[in-house]
C-alpha cells in the first residue's frame, strides 16, 4: 500500500498541474487566476489536492510504520484482470442497450454476467432475466411513464 | 405551527404515502438481509423511482429504505455471522452464539425491538433538535457556512476510512466534481468540454450509482463468492420451543440496555463521519464493561444483541439532525437523501423550515409511523426475509448492476449518464481498493454547488481579506476546529494505523 500511495499521490499531483496549466487555461477565453473568475472555485479545490496529495507523499516516504498493519496487497494482478474483463462485458452490454434498446441489452447484461460468474444453465439465465427486464419494462414505462430505449 | 403540524398529519395519513412508506421499508429490510447490497446503494438506484412522485411520497420512501435496511441487517448477522451491513458485525457478537444454541427466533425478536425502540426514540430527538438547531443556523451567513462546511470536510475525511490525506483528497475531489456546470455568475460552461448534458453540472445518479452500487457489484463480481446459505438458514427453523419465544421479563431487563444505547446512538449519529458501527461498537462496549457478568458477553447474551441494534437504528435518525438543521450530510445515505431533496427542487437545511414546514412535519410524521411498520413487518416477516439468505450472488449481482444502468439511464433520459456511471464505476472500484474514501468523495460532491456558493459570497464579504474573519467569531471557531481535527484526529489515526484498529466507513 505504501508505493500504492506514492504512486498514487504523484499521479494526483500531476493531474492538479494538468488540469491548472492546460485544461483550466484551454477551457477559458479568460483565464484570471484570481477574484471572483469562473476558475477560482475549481482552482482552489485543486489547490486542496494538490496540498493534500503533498501530505500522502511525504507520509508515504517518511513514516513507514504506518504501514506495518497493512501486509495485504489490495489488488493483485489477476483480480485487475478479472476487473477489466467484467468492465468490458458491462460496456459491451451497454452498448447493446444503446444501439438495439432495453431488451436486448438487459439480456445480454444479465446473462453475459451470470455466465461470466459461473451459471452454465440457460433454463435458469433465462428464468433471471426475463421476469427482471419485464418487470422493470411494466414500472419503468407503464407505471411511471417514462420511456426506455 | 399547530396548523401545520395538523395539515402534515392529514398529508401524510393518505393511502398513497403510507403505502410507500411501507414498500420503503420493505424493500430497505431485503437489502439488509442481503450481504454485499447496502441501504445507500439502494438508495441510489431507487431514487430515479421517485422522480414522478410527490416530494412527500418520494422522500418517505427513500427514508423507509434506509430504516428498513438497518433492522434487516441484523437478520444475516445473527442467523450466518454475516453482517447485511457493516454496523451489524457487532449484533453478530452474541446473536450468532444465539442461533448457535438455538435461540435464533428470540435474538432476532429482541434485535428488532431494540431496532424499533432506538428508531422511534431517535425519531422524537430529531423532532425535537432540528428546528431548533435550524433557527440558531439560520442567523448564518456565507463567512460562517463555508467555515462549517470546511470543518465537515476535513472532519469527515479525517474519521473516514484509513487515511486522512486520502480522506482529504477524496473530498476535494468531491468538491471540485461540482465544478463542470454553467458558471452561478456568467452563465458560461465552465470544465463542460463541449458537453451540453453537463451544463446543469455533473448528473448525481451517475456519480452515486457508479461510485456505490456498480463499483460494489464489481468487487463482488471480483471476489468470486457464491455462496448458499440453505443449511445455515435452518437454524431458523430447529429453535428450541423456548427458544422461539421472547418472554416479558427478558425484555423488561433488556429495556434499560436499549434506552442507554438508544442515546449513545443519538449522540454518535448526529456528528458527521462518525457511523452506525461506532455506535453499536460504543454502545456495546458499555453495556459489557457495566455488567455484572462482561465475560459471558459474546457467548450469547440478549442485552449484547439490544444494545448493538438500538444504538445502529437510532443512528440513522440522528444522521439527519445536521442534514435537515445545518444542511449537512453526516452519512452517504444521507448525503443521497439530500440529493434526493435537491432532485424535488428542496434544499435541506434551515430555511426548509421557513419555507416549507407542512412537509418538514409531515416527514417526521411518517418517520415515526415507520417506526411501527417497521416492528408490524419484522413481526410477521421474519421468517420470509430468512429465507432470502439462501440467493446466491449469481443471480443478484447481474440483476442489480442492469437496474443500475436503468437508473442512470432514468436520470438524463439518455445514454450520457449511462457512460458517466461506468467511468465513476470505474473510479469507485480504485478509491474502495486504494482506501480513497468514497463516502468523504459522495458527500463533497453533494455539497459542492453550495460550498462554491457560499465561498464566492464570503470572499465578497470579507474583500478577500483574511483580516474580516475577526468579524465573524463564528467562522473563526469552525476554521479553528477544523485545524484542530486536522491535527488531533490525524495523530489518533496514525496510532491506530500502527496498531491496527481502524474504523469502518459511515
Amino acid at each position: 500500500m505504501r508505493r500504492i500511495d506514492i504512486v498514487a499521490a504523484i499521479a494526483l499531483l500531476g493531474f492538479v498541474a494538468l488540469m491548472v496549466l492546460v485544461i483550466i487555461p484551454g477551457e477559458s477565453s479568460e483565464g484570471v487566476w484570481h477574484g471572483l473568475s469562473p476558475y477560482f472555485y475549481p482552482v482552489v479545490m485543486l489547490a486542496g489536492v494538490g496540498l493534500s496529495s503533498v501530505g500522502l507523499l511525504v507520509q508515504a516516504l517518511t513514516d513507514k510504520s504506518a504501514y506495518n498493519n497493512q501486509t495485504t496487497t489490495p489488488l493483485t494482478w489477476s483480480e485487475f484482470g478479472f476487473f477489466l474483463l467484467a468492465c468490458l462485458l458491462i460496456l459491451g452490454a451497454v452498448l447493446v442497450f444503446h444501439w438495439l434498446g432495453t431488451w436486448a441489452g438487459g439480456l445480454a447484461l444479465i446473462a453475459a454476467l451470470m455466465i461470466f460468474m459461473g451459471e452454465r444453465n440457460p433454463l435458469r439465465i433465462a428464468a433471471v432475466a426475463v421476469p427482471t427486464i419485464a418487470l422493470t419494462w411494466v414500472l419503468v414505462t407503464w407505471t411511471l411513464k417514462i420511456p426506455l430505449p | 405551527m399547530s396548523g401545520q403540524v395538523l395539515q402534515a398529519f392529514s398529508n401524510v395519513m393518505t393511502l398513497e404515502v403510507m403505502a410507500y412508506i411501507t414498500l420503503g421499508l420493505f424493500i430497505g429490510y431485503v437489502v439488509g438481509v442481503l450481504p454485499g447490497l447496502s441501504r445507500a446503494t439502494a438508495i441510489a438506484l431507487l431514487i430515479p423511482i421517485t422522480y414522478k412522485l410527490p416530494p412527500l411520497a418520494g422522500i418517505s420512501f427513500l427514508i423507509g429504505v434506509s430504516k428498513g435496511g438497518n433492522t434487516g441487517s441484523a437478520l444475516t448477522a445473527i442467523l450466518i455471522n454475516v453482517p447485511g451491513e457493516p454496523q451489524s458485525v457487532v449484533t453478530a457478537l452474541d446473536g450468532y452464539p444465539l442461533a448457535q444454541q438455538g435461540k435464533s427466533q428470540k435474538a432476532l425478536k429482541i434485535a428488532l425491538i431494540a431496532s424499533v425502540l432506538g428508531d422511534f426514540l431517535a425519531t422524537l430527538a430529531l423532532i425535537a433538535l432540528a428546528q431548533p438547531l435550524a433557527a440558531i443556523a439560520t442567523g448564518t451567513g456565507p463567512v460562517e457556512i463555508t467555515a462549517v462546511l470546511i470543518f465537515a470536510v476535513t472532519f469527515i475525511a479525517a474519521v473516514s476510512g484509513h487515511s486522512f490525506y486520502k480522506g482529504l483528497i477524496a473530498g476535494f475531489l468531491g468538491l471540485l466534481l461540482a465544478a463542470p456546470r454553467l458558471d452561478i455568475e456568467t452563465g458560461q460552461p465552465r470544465l463542460t468540454f463541449g458537453f451540453a448534458d453537463l451544463y446543469d453540472g455533473v448528473p448525481l445518479l451517475a456519480v452515486a450509482i457508479g461510485t456505490l452500487a456498480l463499483s460494489e457489484m464489481l468487487v463482488q463480481i471480483d471476489k468470486g463468492w457464491r455462496g448458499s446459505y440453505e443449511h445455515k438458514a435452518a437454524l431458523l427453523r430447529d429453535s428450541t420451543p423456548e427458544g422461539r419465544r421472547l418472554s416479558y421479563r427478558e425484555f423488561i431487563t433488556c429495556l434499560p440496555t436499549i434506552i442507554r444505547s438508544t442515546f449513545v446512538g443519538i449522540g454518535i449519529g448526529s456528528i458527521p463521519g462518525m457511523g452506525a458501527s461506532l455506535s453499536s461498537f460504543l454502545a456495546y462496549a458499555w453495556t459489557k464493561n457495566r455488567d455484572k457478568d462482561p465475560s459471558s458477553f459474546g457467548k450469547g447474551r440478549l442485552e449484547g444483541v439490544a444494545a448493538a441494534e438500538s444504538a445502529d437504528n437510532a443512528s440513522v435518525p440522528a444522521g439527519l439532525i445536521p442534514m435537515f438543521a445545518i444542511g449537512l450530510p453526516s452519512s452517504a445515505s444521507a448525503a443521497l437523501l439530500m440529493g434526493a431533496f435537491m432532485l424535488h427542487g428542496l434544499t435541506p437545511g434551515p430555511f426548509l423550515f421557513r419555507d416549507d414546514a407542512a412537509l418538514v412535519y409531515a416527514i417526521f410524521i411518517g418517520m415515526v409511523m415507520a417506526s411501527f411498520i417497521m416492528l408490524i413487518m419484522g413481526l410477521i416477516g421474519q421468517n420470509l426475509f430468512a429465507r432470502l439468505i439462501t440467493v446466491s450472488e449469481i443471480i443478484l449481482v447481474p440483476i442489480i448492476v442492469f437496474l443500475c444502468v436503468i437508473g442512470a439511464y432514468l436520470e438524463g433520459s439518455g445514454m450520457f449518464s449511462v457512460y458517466l456511471m461506468l467511468v465513476f464505476a470505474f473510479v469507485g472500484y480504485f478509491m474502495k481498493k486504494f482506501d480513497f474514501s468514497f463516502v468523504t468523495f459522495l458527500i463533497g460532491f453533494i455539497l459542492g454547488p453550495m460550498a462554491e456558493l457560499s465561498l464566492r459570497q464570503a470572499m465578497i464579504i470579507t474583500d478577500g481579506k483574511i483580516t474580516s474573519l475577526a468579524s465573524h467569531p463564528v467562522a473563526l471557531v469552525f476554521l479553528a476546529l477544523a485545524v484542530l481535527s486536522i491535527w488531533k484526529l490525524n495523530s489518533v489515526r496514525r496510532l491506530q494505523a500502527k496498531t491496527g484498529a481502524l474504523p469502518e466507513e459511515p
